[in-house]
């Protein structure tokens, strides 16, 4: 017995400790997603908030990465990818826990290529009033995280190492 | 009625003590005390602001009047929808604060009074007289439909004006 437990948790420890394990096709309520912003109009530098409009749907969906178990390199590394294949300029991203999503009765699911990639769906039909209202409760919980506050860390821990 | 205040209803208590006047320099003198009323209103009082949320409207319709201006895929902002908006703007009474001008997926303008995460108002105007809104006042929450022709209808007003007191 405790032979087992020994294996169980130095499989889970391992498993935890990988930098970029692939996660499953099941979507876990603790888990981060970040939706990367490609205009201007979805986020506001001043008030340092994510925009409803970011998370209105288009066709019934709202396309997000699971960022579980990533650094924020590898993160934004995702987003620059994405920004290079539309020809668009990455300025930030929107990170919120999937239990904040399903909490206001949409789903997640898991929408492979790109890996790691999943559409938040399940949104009232043809009724933009109550998208509008679903939207600005899930930008209420949103993080913004700005591409160039990561740039000017990275700017700054340079200059901190050649100084 | 005198001929100023038939111009500008501004101008009515500054002319009506006198006798109307006639002739051109008359008519010159209603146009130029019109245009100077005008440019008073919009820069002094209202002013400001009103001329950010129009600055703000117009650069929406220029960086999101194209297909996929968002990388997903969003329809254009037309030039029905940032004219209808610039109405609704300009149709704010006096001391209600301008919003925010952004745009949706969809091609609609959003117009958005935000004074924290819970306490937001959102009104999406499009090329049609409807006005989809959804608003968060704490723990309440609002949605609904209205039709705006060139009065912002009172349900509307009411919920800017909870959300901005």
């Amino acid at each position: 017995m405790m032979r087992f437990l020994k294996w169980f948790f130095l499989t889970l420890k391992e498993w935890f400790l990988k930098p970029d394990t692939h996660p499953g096709t099941i979507i876990g309520a603790n888990e981060n997603l970040s939706r990367f912003i490609f205009s201007t109009r979805y986020f506001s530098r001043q008030a340092l908030r994510v925009k409803a409009e970011a998370y209105m749907p288009k066709e019934g969906e709202v396309s997000v990465f699971r960022v579980d178990r990533l650094t924020a390199v590898q993160i934004w590394k995702i987003g620059d990818e994405i920004a290079d294949e539309r020809n668009r300029t990455l300025y930030a991203r929107g990170d919120i826990q999937a239990r904040e999503v399903t909490g206001n009765g949409l789903d997640i699911v898991s929408a492979e290529p790109p890996p790691r990639h999943a559409n938040i769906v399940g949104w009232p039909a043809n009724d933009k009033p109550r998208q509008k209202l679903i939207a600005l409760q899930i930008a209420a919980l949103a993080t913004l995280v700005l591409k160039e506050q990561v740039t000017r860390v990275l700017i700054t821990s340079g200059e901190r190492q050649m100084g | 009625m005198n001929t100023f205040a038939s111009v500008h209803p501004a101008m009515g208590s500054l002319v009506s003590a006198g006798s109307p006047g006639v002739g051109p320099d008359h008519q010159r003198l209603v146009e130029l005390l019109q245009s100077t009323v005008e440019r008073l209103l919009d820069s002094i009082s209202l002013g400001k602001p009103l001329q950010d949320a129009s600055r703000q409207l117009y650069e929406v319709l220029e960086q999101c009047g194209r297909s996929n201006w968002d990388g997903y895929g969003a329809k254009p902002v037309l030039f029905d929808s940032y004219e209808r908006a610039r109405r609704f703007i300009r149709s704010l009474p006096f001391g209600i604060p301008v919003p925010e001008v952004s745009a949706e997926p969809d091609g609609e303008i959003t117009l958005e009074w935000f004074v924290a995460p819970t306490r937001v108002f959102s009104v999406s105007v499009g090329r049609d007289d409807e006005l989809n809104y959804a608003g968060l006042f704490g723990a309440s929450r609002t949605y609904g439909t209205e039709v705006f022709h060139d009065e912002i209808p009172e349900v509307v007003l009411s919920h800017i004006k909870r959300v901005v007191s």
